[in-house]
């Protein structure tokens, strides 16, 4: 799940000015985090998602969809890997492909068509490698201390 | 200030002074005599239902209230409170551990959102998450706490809510249609709440409606009933909260959920305090049902599902809505780990 870019930083300014520094009495703690805000005024705008990591992203799911189509007998699509380009157009295609995931998944769930199990499997393991993917770069959650306060 | 569009009051959680005005001036109407409101105490736990703690006296008497309000922007808006009250109301007078309730209303008019006024339980709120990840409580707490927790769980299902104002939430859905209509209503908020489709979710969410179980009764389900909602003073539970997820169902949804991972991490008890086993045998026992574990396993995937489109609603609220909670933003972060978790309980009910 990545939120806008922009939304983000905007949050994280908005929670340090309204909720954060106001309730910080220590002068060069208040000042740091002041610090951490006009850092991200000044380089948020030039922040963005990695685009190779999402092109990446998009062609895996490009290939396993290709495959699956593949094992049903349907005719591939041309596998040539997807060039990097603007992250709005990556999220965008990788948007596209999941729909169509989601629906070719569904009609071959319910489908007796011969290599209908197979492209599921095919889909579910892209599913899965993918997700395994996200988890290298996703930290567990803080939830004990943010339930405490820290 | 009124919202110029309806001429409502605008709510604002932070604006603690107008909203304590205009209880002021609810209480006094509802009670009929000048009401003393002290300081208002927002709690900052819980990420749906705003919800501030105060004193009220009238009549001579001082009372510890609990004003809770649906903010527009949560992550279950639009809210409604009747939901909740007519079923506290019910539970109440059936001698059920929950808060008494006092006054509702849904309409806005008062604070600008729905909202409803309970009593103030005394008692701590035991949390899932331990800083080491090992176990919550001791052993003879674990114990003590485990079976007053399902033994409640238990006689909620056991409740007759037909002949009681819980009657209203009755949608007409069968012991076959009941868990569909579950199905479908997770599925509509998933869509609602993300333009992006997961295609584990889609995948989970064929596979419940294919393999739906029938269900052997309707019984009222709390919707999130699971450690972290209940209020306890030295092992013993004097209330349980959250009741905002309220609905009939299967009385199976509930069960299943107090396994989900979310609120044991690597422990073998349920919530931090019961085994499979023991809660099955203590569950049966007191309902006169016979779940076995593969039922549980159904629900408990389910229940996972339920779990990583709620994370989906609060990361909506944080991106869409402008709701500025940074835990909703984080818990964007830990969808991944939630779809795993939905593939491996799938699996396991399969």
């Amino acid at each position: 799940m990545r939120p806008s870019v922009a939304r983000l930083l905007d949050g994280i300014v908005s929670t340090l000015r309204d909720d954060v520094i106001p309730h910080v009495t220590d002068p060069y703690a208040r000042g740091q985090a002041v610090g951490v805000i006009d850092l991200l005024n000044n380089f948020g705008a030039r922040l963005d998602w990695d685009a190779g990591q999402l092109a990446a992203n998009v062609n895996a799911k490009r290939t396993a969809l290709a495959e699956a189509r593949a094992l049903t007998g349907e005719t591939a699509d041309d596998q040539t890997p997807r060039a990097v380009t603007a992250t709005a157009e990556l999220l965008e295609e990788a948007r596209t492909l999941d729909a169509e995931i989601s629906d070719r998944l569904s009609e071959w769930m319910h489908s007796d068509a011969e290599g209908a199990g197979a492209a599921v499997e095919r889909l579910r393991r892209h599913m899965h490698d993918e997700l395994r993917e996200e988890m290298k770069m996703t930290k567990r959650p803080l939830f004990a201390e943010i339930a405490k306060g820290g | 200030m009124p919202d110029s569009s309806t001429g409502m009051p605008a709510f604002d959680p932070f604006d603690t002074r107008t909203v304590r005005d205009q209880l002021v001036a609810y209480l006094a109407e509802m009670t009929g005599e000048p009401v003393e409101v002290g300081k208002l105490h927002r709690f900052t736990v819980g990420f749906s239902w705003v919800t501030y703690g105060f004193d009220a006296t009238w009549g001579g008497t001082r009372r510890a209230l609990i004003l809770r309000v649906g903010p527009p922007r949560g992550i279950f808006a639009p809210y409604r409170a009747r939901p909740e009250f007519v079923t506290l109301q019910a539970l109440s007078k059936a001698g059920m551990p929950v808060p008494a309730v006092y006054w509702h209303d849904d309409t806005g008019a008062v604070f600008g959102a729905p909202f409803f006024i309970c009593e103030k339980v005394e008692g701590e709120v035991p949390i899932p998450w331990t800083s080491d990840g090992g176990p919550a409580f001791d052993e003879d707490m674990r114990h003590r706490l485990g079976h007053q927790f399902f033994d409640i769980l238990a006689d909620l299902h056991n409740f007759e809510w037909r002949g009681t104002g819980v009657e209203e939430l009755d949608e007409g859905h069968t012991a076959v249609t009941v868990t569909l209509g579950q199905i479908d209503a997770w599925v509509e908020r998933m869509h609602d709440w993300s333009d992006t489709r997961f295609p584990m979710l889609e995948w989970a969410a064929a596979w419940f409606r294919d393999n739906a179980p029938v269900a052997d009764r309707i019984s009222v389900i709390h919707g999130d009933f699971r450690i972290g909602n209940f209020l306890e003073t030295d092992g013993r539970i004097n209330a349980f909260l959250d009741w905002e997820l309220v609905h009939l169902g299967d009385p199976l949804e509930d069960l299943g959920w107090t396994c989900l991972r979310a609120w044991r991490g690597g422990s073998d008890y349920m919530c931090h305090l019961l085994t499979r086993p023991e809660l099955l045998d203590r569950y049966n026992a007191r309902t006169g049902l016979n779940v076995a574990e593969r039922d549980l396993a159904y629900w408990e995937a389910f229940g996972t599902f339920k779990l990583a489109v709620m994370h989906l609603g609060a990361f909506h609220c944080f991106e869409k809505r402008g709701f500025n909670d940074m835990r909703m933003a984080g818990m964007g972060a830990q969808i991944p780990r939630l779809l795993l978790q939905v593939e491996r309980t799938l699996e396991d009910a399969q």
